[in-house]
């Protein structure tokens, strides 16, 4: 196991180094420039010399490119063009507040989805079922900056219970901190669980139908037990993927959700960086997501011997 | 007493009551906190550096030598009296006592300093002062400008762009540093900025200069980009100014009376158009150009888009430049399609019509051209771009017709509107390629003499060649707005430029 999971973080390497190369060409391919998107109208062409010049972007791709890997390899993600400020910074202070909106989604949107999948799946075709299908399906059609600027309606300036905007983190003050991500957690928590409330509920249901389902009822069991311990843990492995990549998507910043609730976080960061051509901070950050998606992978697929011991790595 | 004269006594003691108390309504109250909510905080608040045109921000901790008055006309702010002994020369007096937010002594020192570190390459705005050959010391409070031609926008530039900064400041933190932490001599000095939570915090300048300002306690701003969030920081009171006001969102606010809302850009030196590249077939046929002028009728233009107000053509109501005799054509689609059949396109022909994709007014604009156009024969498609490669593309000379908006290029002066633009050696032709040596003519000869009249002179009549012959179509201007409580006092006038108040007069009442 312990070699597998060694090879598995090797293979990062590679992965890594693909992916930067990708997005290192693809954004310099991409029509613009960061000094004409610095300057806009106002671009002339001394300018642009000169804000070429300082950031380098003045070389051939390639070397630029060997001149910033050689730095990430010093941990030196480089200084954003737009900002003057070093990347690593930037990024220590948004990826907090895109963890924590992640985390708290993720807890509503399990605590909500996975419940309604099961009863969905148990009580098939009874009102549960009915009401739990069109709770999924408003999750999926409702656009979530909708839903989240109806919620800041109603609770932040109509009742004025929870606070307009702003983060605060959970480890400054809690309550406060809560109170800021609530709303936000609440908008992506239920996008996220209408997916996984249907995936729940089709998983459940073919496996309820199997004969080791027949056969625990037939033993005397309980049904508690049967579905809880026996149809859970075999239905759960296609939902773990689900949320799996969803807990990579959401750890990488939801933008909308940043936009709308004015949270600090690290997919305001990438779009606005990728709207202002700040080449360095859109590699620094796509390296980021790539790194977390791989862990995230690894983590999903031990999590899937832990739940099915036939699947091992040895 | 007789009744009647009670009653007269009466209504005496009214009126002078409601006078007393009117008056005494329009006293600026001193203290308070100016809470405004904007879509971005300036990543720098350098305004030698600040890439792109920026926001109020940027201005509130700095002054510059001279300013402009409500009439466009030139009055002291730092430099108290000036002398132009001949047109490459520029003598200003400076006020005595004036110090930095950091204790350094305002000075023709740093006057000089200032100068110098707009010229250098690292400043933003070195190209309004790319004439200036010499700056000299002439005594403590005195500089001396030695031009190397003569340049008659140069005070415009002193007063659009000529924000001194401390250079002491600079020293000790370094170019980026100031960039974070600016200091000047304004009415605001800087206290925070919390660009992880979206803050900054300026507070009142207790040595200001110009005595009894500003009246406010603290100015902060802070970062909502959602529009609608904004919106509700301002319902909500947690913000008493918008900037920004959402375009869906105005005629609801104006309706309500719990707040302002003020027109921004309305009074300014800004004109939206429509741009035809000159070099490219057909648009270098004059005709071509004059005859889309007939297809498109301005006045439903401006009825149908929402918050569009009517330019007569490139020097607005805005600049001193102004010709308000001046007449562009009416709609009249059949000489459109007269003058396409003489220019040998009696079938009209294909066009692409590029547009910046972060702007609902401008894909409004589109659509209302595109259905006009093809009355007369014209086939437009609409191409939707990124701001950042549509402008590679124009300085490439990639395209055929072009919708743009134009700020005066950072100056109030009309050089900015035209030489700019129309100028054959102008800065940045890639927007209209346009070239005539008569424009030229009169564009150059505009920059030579300091006499406003004359000047003006010129410049009407280089605008009318410009009109007639149409590099571009001045339908009208998008407007836009910002609001604010009616506690807050002192928002208008706006400043010259239009784009936002003048902050030291700005103060919070009942």
């Amino acid at each position: 196991m312990r070699r597998y999971v060694l090879k598995r973080i090797l293979q990062l390497i590679p992965t890594l180094l693909g992916v930067t190369i990708i997005t290192f060409f693809l954004i310099r391919l991409t029509p613009g420039d960061p000094a004409t998107a610095i300057l806009g109208l106002e671009a002339t062409p001394e300018k642009i010399a000169y804000i070429n010049k300082i950031y380098g972007l003045d070389k051939p791709m390639p070397i630029q490119y060997l001149i910033w890997m050689g730095k990430v390899c010093h941990f030196d993600l480089g200084t954003s063009i737009a900002y003057s400020e070093q990347i690593l910074g930037i990024l220590l202070n948004k990826i907090p507040v895109s963890f924590q909106l992640a985390v708290v989604s993720m807890l509503i949107s399990l605590g909500i989805s996975i419940p309604t999948g099961i009863i969905s799946a148990v009580k098939k075709d009874t009102i549960f079922d009915n009401m739990g299908r069109l709770f999924a399906f408003l999750g999926i059609s409702i656009p979530g900056f909708w839903l989240g600027i109806l919620l800041l309606y109603v609770f932040a300036v109509k009742l004025h219970v929870l606070p307009l905007f702003g983060y605060v983190s959970l480890f400054d003050n809690f309550s406060e901190g809560l109170k800021h991500l609530l709303l936000p957690s609440i908008t992506l928590g239920m996008v996220l669980a209408a997916t996984v409330t249907r995936m729940t509920r089709s998983c459940m249901l073919e496996v309820l139908y199997e004969n080791y389902i027949t056969t625990a009822r037939a033993k005397g069991l309980k049904e508690r037990v049967v579905i809880m311990k026996h149809a859970l843990r075999n239905a759960m492995i296609p939902v773990l993927t689900v949320v799996g990549l969803q807990m990579g998507y959401i750890l990488g910043g939801s933008v909308l959700i940043e936009v709308v609730f004015a949270l600090p976080g690290l997919g305001r960061l990438v779009v606005d960086s990728i709207f202002q051509r700040d080449y360095p901070v859109v590699q620094a950050a796509v390296l980021f997501y790539a790194l977390i998606f791989v862990l995230i992978n690894l983590l999903v697929d031990l999590l899937y011997s832990f739940l099915d011991p036939r699947i091992s790595y040895e | 007493m007789k009744a009647r004269n009670i009653k007269i006594m009466l209504m005496v003691v009214v009126l002078v009551v409601g006078l007393v108390s009117s008056v005494m309504a329009v006293e600026p109250k001193y203290g308070g906190v100016l809470t405004v909510a904007d879509d971005k905080i300036q990543p720098s608040l350098d305004p030698q550096h600040n890439m792109g045109f920026g926001g109020f921000e940027l201005y509130l901790a700095f002054n510059t030598l001279i300013n402009y008055n409500e009439n466009l006309e030139f009055v002291p702010e730092l430099a108290i009296s000036w002398e132009i002994p001949n047109n490459t020369t520029y003598i200003f007096h400076l006020r005595e006592g004036v110090t930095f937010h950091d204790g350094t002594e305002f000075d023709a020192e740093a006057v000089k300093w200032n100068m110098e570190r707009m010229l250098s390459e690292y400043s933003q705005v070195s190209s309004y002062f790319k004439e200036v050959n010499k700056v000299e010391i002439v005594d403590k409070y005195t500089v001396k400008f030695t031009l190397k031609e003569p340049y008659a926008p140069f005070l415009d530039s002193l007063a659009s762009n000529g924000y001194m900064v401390s250079p002491t400041a600079v020293k000790e933190m370094g170019d980026e540093g100031f960039q974070k932490h600016p200091v000047g001599t304004g009415p605001f000095a800087f206290v925070k900025l919390d660009k992880q939570n979206g803050k900054l915090i300026f507070e009142k300048n207790k040595n200001y200069w110009n005595e009894g300002k500003p009246y406010l306690d603290k100015i902060v701003l802070i970062e909502i980009p959602e529009d609608q969030t904004r919106l509700f920081a301002l319902q909500t009171g947690q913000a008493n100014f918008l900037m920004g006001v959402p375009a869906s969102s105005v005629k609801h606010l104006k309706k309500s009376s719990k707040y302002n809302v003020v027109s921004v850009l309305s009074k300014s030196n800004t004109i939206d158009y429509l741009t035809f590249n000159c070099n490219k077939e057909p648009f270098n046929d004059q005709d071509v150009r004059l005859a889309i002028a007939y297809a498109l009728d301005n006045q439903k233009i401006i009825n149908f888009l929402d918050q569009t107000e009517a330019i007569p053509g490139p020097l607005p109501e805005g600049s001193w430049g102004h010709n308000p005799a001046l007449k562009d054509v009416s709609y009249d689609p059949e000489k459109a399609k007269e003058l396409l059949a003489q220019a040998g396109y009696p079938n009209g022909f294909d066009v692409t019509l590029k547009i910046w994709s972060n702007d609902p007014q401008r894909s409004n604009l589109a659509v209302v051209v595109k259905d006009m156009l093809f009355k007369v024969g014209i086939k437009v498609n609409i191409e939707v771009l990124e701001a950042s490669a549509l402008i590679q593309q124009m300085t490439k000379g990639e395209f055929e017709f072009v919708s743009l908006h134009w700020g005066g290029g950072g100056s109030l002066d009309p050089n900015g509107n035209l030489h700019v633009l129309f100028n054959s050696k102008g800065q940045l032709s890639w927007i209209a390629n346009y070239n005539n040596e008569e424009v030229d003519e009169y564009l150059e000869a505009a920059l030579k003499t300091t006499d406003r009249a004359k000047r003006q002179e010129l410049y009407w009549n280089a605008e009318k060649i410009i009109v007639q012959e149409h590099p571009m179509i001045w339908f009208g201007r998008f407007v836009s707005y910002l609001a604010h409580d009616p506690k807050v006092h002192g928002i208008e006038p706006l400043r010259p430029s239009g784009y936002f108040p003048i902050y030291e007069n700005v103060w919070i009442g009942n």
